[in-house]
């Protein structure tokens, strides 16, 4: 009873992401029976051959790939410096807490047109817009890293005189690690709703200016398969690179056996 | 070779010279002695700690180790402190043998002799196999074992514990406390080991520092000159533990103004 019980929980287990792709067809195919606009499966399936077969395709998709780690970089990066400063002083602390509680509330499509105001039709512009609306969700969980350092751990390398690079290695690096991957996380999300934002306000290439693109010409089957690019690029990045390195870094965390 | 290796003189410390936590407190420990501190909470243990570690300078007096006085002018050499703590204080994300490695480097030990090291350290408190293991994937006693490993293996001047054993089950820490006295012996290291039972205490120490509080001082020195190996079930060690806890008992609660927690 039991073993089969568990037997058939396992097959579902199996069958759910097969079943779920399989109802979305179906919803489609419904949906597209009584829609005007809605192109077909198999107009859809051939234009992704198409694409898919277009160097252009992956050009398009690279372009907007860059703009996005470019942006996710320096946000990161200024959000490690944002940290860093708001620990070593507490006047800049309280600075750095202002300024994040005003870009957290900030619209990223005024963002958006802000730059496109202040740097034109530019890659610059549109990777300053996936900066400043990523970059408070990257700083505050490095900033929360740095404030709940273990002072246990800082005392116990204290008395073995464990050098200061050698416990920025060792205690507060490793401390900081789910903090910093869940900015990645929120950065990578976030990064890309915004970067698609600016490329249609902003450039000429890219995910953004392709979806416009096709929408402008009606060209739903190619929007369609621009999208399904998208979903793709993102759990790929998602589950494959994130995950994967998260799985390394955390391995000390396997459970007891 | 001075004797004896750590020598406080007429030590008071604390945060504020007009009410110092710890007062008039002069001792000295002898080389390869094990060497126990008995008190109430609040008499100061902590604070006597971290002045002989090196991390807190002392209102007034000195504080000498190895011949060298550590809060001296030019003694910004700390001198090699192995520690124990009550927690194991492992880095969860290293694996045990790295663990001691981090303390090797601090050390100045060549990397090239990590690995012998700490196959030889972890070997002697019988966790061998664990050099690779991950701290949250062993019992909270092996961890210990770690912990103790490390303080041990960067060959310290002295090694400071801080009530090692008390959040272990007591088989655990009986075990612990027996491996303990072996290392010591196989090594002889000098032990300053802070605790609140004046029964470990007895079954410990070569000679117990008896604390008091308000302000936290030095109340009795005893010499415990029972014969090694002890046995904790030993009569002559419960008498021991009996006159001690009676005399400390006293001390205690005239000293705190009321009824003084029952030592374990």
């Amino acid at each position: 009873m039991r073993t089969g019980a568990r037997w058939s929980s396992r097959l579902l287990l199996r069958l759910a992401p097969i079943a779920s792709i399989a109802s979305l067809l179906g919803l489609w195919a419904f949906a597209e029976s009584r829609s005007l606009f809605l192109p077909s499966l198999g107009t859809v399936f051939s234009e992704a051959r198409e694409m898919l077969g277009e160097r252009d395709t992956y050009s398009e998709l690279g372009a907007s790939l860059q703009r996005l780690g470019i942006g996710i970089a320096v946000a990161v990066a200024a959000g490690w410096l944002l940290a860093l400063a708001a620990q070593l002083n507490e006047r800049l602390n309280r600075i750095v807490r202002i300024y994040m509680a005003l870009l957290f509330g900030l619209p990223s499509l005024l963002v958006a047109f802000l730059s496109l105001v202040a740097f034109g039709i530019s890659d610059t512009g549109v990777v300053a817009v996936v900066v400043i609306v990523v970059l408070p969700f990257v700083a505050d969980p490095l900033l929360q890293a740095l404030q709940t350092l273990d002072r246990h751990q800082l005392d116990m390398a204290k008395v073995f005189r464990v050098s200061r690079r050698e416990v920025v290695r060792n205690v507060v690096l490793p401390h900081t690690a789910p903090y910093f991957f869940a900015a990645l996380r929120n950065a990578h999300a976030l990064g890309w709703k915004v970067l698609l934002v600016a490329e249609i306000f902003s450039v000429r290439s890219g995910l953004g200016y392709q979806f416009k693109n096709a929408f402008d010409f009606f060209r739903i089957g190619e929007a369609l398969v621009w999208l399904v690019l998208l979903l793709a690029v993102i759990a790929i990045l998602e589950y494959g690179v994130l995950g994967q390195i998260e799985r390394r870094v955390f391995a000390w965390r396997t459970p007891r056996q | 070779m001075t004797d004896p290796l750590i020598q406080l003189t007429d030590l008071s410390a604390g945060y504020a010279a007009d009410r110092p936590v710890l007062t008039d407190f002069s001792i000295d420990v002898k080389r390869g002695e094990l060497v126990c501190v008995v008190g109430p909470s609040g008499c100061g243990k902590s604070t006597l700690l971290s002045v002989l570690s090196g991390l807190r300078p002392p209102l007034s007096g000195a504080v000498t180790i190895d011949g060298e006085d550590v809060y001296g002018p030019g003694g910004d050499e700390l001198p090699r402190l192995g520690y124990v703590f009550q927690e194991p204080r492992l880095l969860p994300w290293r694996r045990v043998g790295e663990n001691i490695s981090i303390a090797l480097r601090a050390a100045g030990v060549p990397t090239a002799k990590h690995r012998g090291i700490v196959a030889e350290k972890l070997e002697r408190l019988h966790i061998g196999d664990l050099s690779e293991a991950w701290p949250l994937q062993i019992s909270g006693g092996q961890r210990q074992r770690v912990a103790i490993a490390r303080a041990l293996a960067i060959e310290p001047l002295y090694v400071l514990m801080d009530e090692p054993f008390s959040a272990l089950d007591e088989l655990t820490a009986r075990a612990l406390r027996a491996e303990l006295l072996d290392v010591w012996q196989a090594t002889g290291q000098t032990i300053v080991f802070v605790t609140h039972s004046i029964r470990e205490a007895v079954y410990l120490a070569d000679r117990i520092f008896i604390m008091t509080t308000n302000p936290g001082r030095l109340f009795n020195t005893i010499e415990v000159a029972l014969p090694r190996p002890r046995s904790v079930e030993d009569t002559s060690l419960l008498e021991l533990e009996a006159s001690i806890v009676r005399s400390a008992l006293a001390e205690w609660e005239r000293a705190q103004g009321k009824p003084a927690p029952v030592p374990r």
